[in-house]
């Protein structure tokens, strides 16, 4: 009995020391948006709490300004989009290159991965002159584009492994039971990979949520929520910064409670094989 | 299945929508303020000109550092949506070397004759006028009056006394608590350009007598300088001073709404500034008024402009926010809690200084950013690298000529 | 022509993606390793007096008056002179003149240097850590679906707001040196993280390990839970210690996993930006990020470029030499 309680005890703690480390950060963040100046003002901070308790004047400010509401809707607007498009392009070609022969598909994969090397400022400026072309700057539709821009490899990589971990008998099964390739898809493919979709539905979601680099260069008058804390951040105002990283996290903390659950194997594993 | 298509499109459609929503006579404005400022602008400058000229103004916020890059983009795709800027003066050459901005040599009667003189004669390039004065803006010394009481410690007016200051805070908090902008970007070179001028030299030779006065003295005061010093910029000085991680540093006046109304802290007070050998300097930066070259709405731009310039508006901009007006007739009562800032900022642009407007001030920055982490931070010789980088300036700024 | 017809989906389905990715990422990136073969200074001449004669001809056609038209016929005159000139001048072709710049400049040395360290650290450590995590996860116990989505959340947190979070935890005034402070490890002097050399390095992967964590978890349990249980049951027979098991059996079977967590995490690794911009500043530790960065907002594209170049050519021989190494182990032990 002792022995056994002896193991066990390394093993949580490791836990709680891993545990605090990641939630710490995240705990400030709220602390920092719901504390009165004269707490964090000083050289000694306060590691819990400071004296003077909470306060909701930052928050007030934020939802009084005026300025949360359309950042937060173009937000939402812009990574729901980013999140449909990608899946829509991403997917059949996912599926098509989980069925192609070996040497393509190593190809095709690296091919994914070559466009994330460059440093993403160098390709901003170029791409943005382009939208401009397009009349597309402000606008959420060029936003759109551009973060599928960013995502796209990502979102390709997830579900060629989906599709991989979909056994090809199946298909073969369902074409000697005389369905036309695209009757298979429908039947059989998509219902299959929905597991798998759905979680690189979500972390398309979650990029295109957080995303800055892009939003910067494409937006003049409206910003998105990681711009508008950047606008903060960058102006020392640390509160209102902290009260709105807290209103971009909330979703994602959500987000990831629910999708933690359909995470299996073989979905990040891409072209592993 | 086919709902979904269709929803689909319809929210492609919707955001597609939204790019071509317009009305009426717009006047797209441009400027980089803070939160505060905004309020005011579009609480009370705004409107009552809205009224008067029948239109809307639609107003976007673009940082300082990012405008260039967006109005060059918008001009060279022949798509400008902005009409009026209100500019940071930092770097203006590239606006007009890039042909972005309207030639104003023939509305120069938008400018009242009482307007400061002095404020008018740097916008002129090639003897043609580029640009309106905004306004006039110039860094103060910022000092915490905890520690500055006048009995321990008195706020030093000249060299000597400053860098003694900083010698005795170290030695006294172990760390130094004394401060430049040492982040190797234009924010330190605003602040060397005030200490070579202090010295009598020039920022664009370089290595003349006042340059290598004013690097050797930062060499030495670098030794007793707090190492926030590398993160120092006009947004963290301001974090610093009421952390009480620094207890003196100069920074621009926006620090005094971030130090005193937002964090709330009451024993940070500020000044002008201090001498050197050849007196008392600073440097004016600001904004400017400038009409983007193929704006849509010239005609109204060229209203707001001369609006702006109005003691009317001036005079509110003073009284609102503080901000030193560009005619004598704009003087007006200061909010209260400003009101010993304010004094220490009209005070310090007494002894403004402008940038030279040359088109390659880029190289500038980037020699004597050079300098300064090889000389003040690296201690390397004084005399032997100024005349390195200098020369390498000459060659670059011949280039660019 | 067979072929297209009988893949014709297949080709419709793909088709989108790769054309979105060619055009926006790979025509860019050719674009600017073009550039950076361009002399910086004769780059930057050459752009200005090209938009310049561009935009004169604009201005010459919607001149309102003959006396402008003259003015701006002038200006084209001149300009394009100068542009002759100009691209007589010996630094008008192909140079190298950027990257020997670069070469020779201190800085950018300190910069590769710094960049490698931070990568190969904190590949490194993200990759124990990612493991033990994994192998924690994969037993059963309570609270695991609660531990699980601790580990995610940071996941989710955008750079510039975890950049923020780790300033005020790093600053000289900052929460570690007061967590260390109280512990009594640290005297009246804080520690200056922000100083440049280790230190900083430390700092910068420490915070960039804590928002990428969750990945390589996630990654890595796919990885083991992919471990077949007769695999679990044939060592459990066996006998031998855990340990043992661990390095024989479950790490070379999760071999083709831990490339791929490596790979991706190079690639992200190398190219970090808004971390150390924020934390560190480009004054004491740069990065050649930071770098092709700050030449950016000088203006010095051509420049910008090359460093950029450098960087994707880094990444591209860091990413097929291990490819090599693992294929040609896995070509033998197949």
């Amino acid at each position: 009995m002792p022995k056994k309680l002896l193991q066990h005890i390394p093993f949580y703690l490791y836990l709680a020391v891993v545990s605090l480390i990641i939630l710490y950060p995240i705990f400030l963040m709220f602390k920092i948006s719901a504390s009165h100046p004269a707490d964090i003002m000083k050289p000694h901070k306060d590691l819990l709490w400071g004296p003077a308790g909470i306060t909701l004047e930052h928050w007030h400010n934020v939802f009084t300004s005026g300025l949360l509401l359309p950042s937060l809707f173009k937000s939402l607007l812009v990574a729901t989009m980013v999140m449909i498009l990608a899946i829509l392009i991403a997917a059949p070609a996912a599926y098509v290159i989980s069925r192609v022969g070996s040497p393509f598909k190593y190809l095709f994969i690296i091919s994914l991965f070559i466009s994330r090397t460059f440093p993403e400022v160098a390709i901003a400026l170029p791409v943005s002159v382009v939208f401009l072309h397009w009349n597309l700057l402000d606008t959420s539709f060029g936003l759109i584009l551009a973060h599928l821009i960013k995502v796209l490899p990502y979102v390709g990589w997830i579900l060629i492994g989906t599709f991989e971990a979909i056994p090809r008998s199946l298909e073969e099964a369902s074409s000697v039971d005389g369905a036309s390739k695209i009757r298979t898809l429908r039947k059989v493919i998509f219902p299959l990979s929905l597991p798998g979709v759905a979680v690189a539905a979500m972390l398309v979601w979650l990029e295109s949520w957080n995303e800055f680099t892009y939003a910067l260069y494409l937006t003049v008058s409206e910003n998105t929520l990681p711009l508008q804390t950047y606008y903060y951040v960058n102006r020392g105002g640390i509160f209102n910064s902290a009260a709105y990283a807290t209103i971009i996290t909330l979703p994602v903390i959500i987000l990831t409670f629910i999708l933690q659950r359909y995470i299996t194997s073989g979905m990040l594993a891409g072209g592993v094989k | 299945m086919h709902h979904t298509v269709r929803a689909t499109l319809v929210l492609l459609l919707f955001s597609l929508g939204m790019t071509s929503f317009s009305s009426g006579e717009t006047l797209s404005i441009s400027a980089s303020l803070g939160e505060d400022e905004w309020k005011v602008m579009r609480g009370q400058v705004f409107p009552t000109f809205e009224a008067r000229e029948n239109c809307r103004i639609r107003a976007v916020n673009i940082e300082a550092g990012d405008t260039l890059k967006k109005i060059e983009v918008m001009h060279r795709a022949n798509r400008m949506s902005i009409d009026l800027l209100l500019l940071d003066n930092m770097n203006l050459a590239p606006y007009v070397e890039k042909r972005l901005v309207l030639d104003l040599t023939k509305y120069q009667a938008l400018i009242d004759p009482e307007v400061y003189e002095s404020l008018v004669q740097p916008l002129t390039f090639n003897g043609r006028l580029m640009f309106f004065p905004g306004r006039p803006n110039v860094q103060i010394t910022y000092y915490n009056t905890d520690v500055f009481d006048g009995s321990n410690y008195t706020i030093p007016e000249t060299w000597d006394e400053l860098i003694e200051v900083a010698e005795r805070l170290k030695a006294a908090y172990k760390v130094g608590k004394v401060a430049v902008h040492g982040t190797l970007d234009t924010n330190t070179t605003t602040q060397v350009f005030e200490f070579i001028t202090a010295a009598g030299g020039e920022i664009t030779t370089l290595n003349d007598a006042g340059s290598v006065k004013a690097f050797t003295f930062l060499q030495e005061l670098y030794t007793y300088l707090s190492p926030e010093t590398k993160k120092a910029n006009w947004n963290t000085t301001n974090k610093f001073l009421s952390e009480e991680t620094l207890f003196l540093a100069r920074n621009w006046p926006v620090g005094m709404q971030v130090i005193v109304k937002q964090n709330q802290k009451t024993n940070i007070k500020a000044y002008a500034t201090w001498a050197g050998p050849a007196g008392r300097a600073t440097m004016i930066g600001g904004d400017v008024i400038a009409i983007t070259k193929r704006s849509p709405n010239q005609e109204l731009a060229l209203k707001f402009a001369r609006y702006l310039m109005s003691r009317e508006i001036q005079t509110l901009l003073v009284t609102e926010l503080g901000w030193p007006p560009i005619r004598p007739d704009a003087l007006g009562s200061v909010p209260e809690w400003q009101q010993g800032f304010f004094k220490a900022i009209m005070e310090a642009l007494r002894y403004g200084h402008y940038r030279p407007a040359i088109l390659g001030w880029s190289a500038v920055d980037k020699y004597v950013n050079l300098a300064f982490k090889d000389i003040v931070m690296d201690g390397r010789d004084v005399q032997a690298t100024l005349d390195t980088y200098a020369l390498d300036l000459q060659e670059e700024l011949e280039w660019l000529k | 022509m067979r072929f297209v017809k009988t893949y014709w989906l297949e080709m419709l389905m793909v088709i989108p993606l790769f054309a979105y990715i060619t055009g926006f990422t790979l025509l860019p990136i050719l674009t600017n390793v073009k550039e950076s073969f361009i002399d910086q200074r004769f780059g930057r001449r050459y752009d200005i007096l090209v938009s310049k004669i561009a935009d004169i001809k604009y201005d010459v056609e919607h001149a309102p008056d003959n006396e402008e038209k003259g003015a701006y016929e002038k200006e084209r005159a001149e300009t394009a002179l100068a542009l002759e000139r100009l691209q007589h001048s010996p630094y008008a072709s192909f140079s190298l003149s950027n990257y020997r710049k670069l070469f020779t400049d201190r800085s950018f040395i300190k910069a590769i240097f710094n960049t490698l360290a931070i990568t190969l650290m904190g590949l490194s450590l993200q990759l124990v850590v990612a493991m033990s995590i994994a192998l924690l996860l994969t037993q059963p116990f309570h609270g695991k679906g609660f531990f699980r989505t601790i580990v995610l959340t940071p996941l989710g947190i955008p750079t510039i707001v975890s950049a923020t979070i780790m300033t005020y935890i790093f600053d000289t005034a900052g929460y570690l040196n007061e967590v260390l402070y109280k512990l009594g490890l640290l005297g009246e002097v804080p520690i200056d993280w922000a100083q440049g050399g280790w230190l900083s390095i430390c700092m910068v992967v420490f915070a960039d390990t804590w928002k990428v964590l969750p990945l390589m978890v996630l990654l890595f349990i796919a990885g083991l839970e992919a471990i077949p249980q007769s695999v679990h049951e044939a060592t459990q027979i066996d006998g031998s210690p855990p340990l043992y098991k661990f390095f024989t059996v479950t790490l070379p079977l999760m071999k083709p996993y831990i490339t791929i967590a490596l790979i991706l995490r190079a690639i992200d690794a190398f190219r970090i930006f808004e971390l150390p911009l924020i934390l560190t500043g480009t004054a004491t530790t740069p990065l050649i990020s930071t770098f092709t960065y700050s030449e950016y907002t000088r203006q010095n594209y051509n420049l910008s470029a090359a460093s950029g170049t450098i960087l994707t050519g880094i990444i591209l021989i860091f990413v097929f030499t291990y490819l090599y190494v693992v294929e040609r182990e896995r070509g033998t032990n197949a």
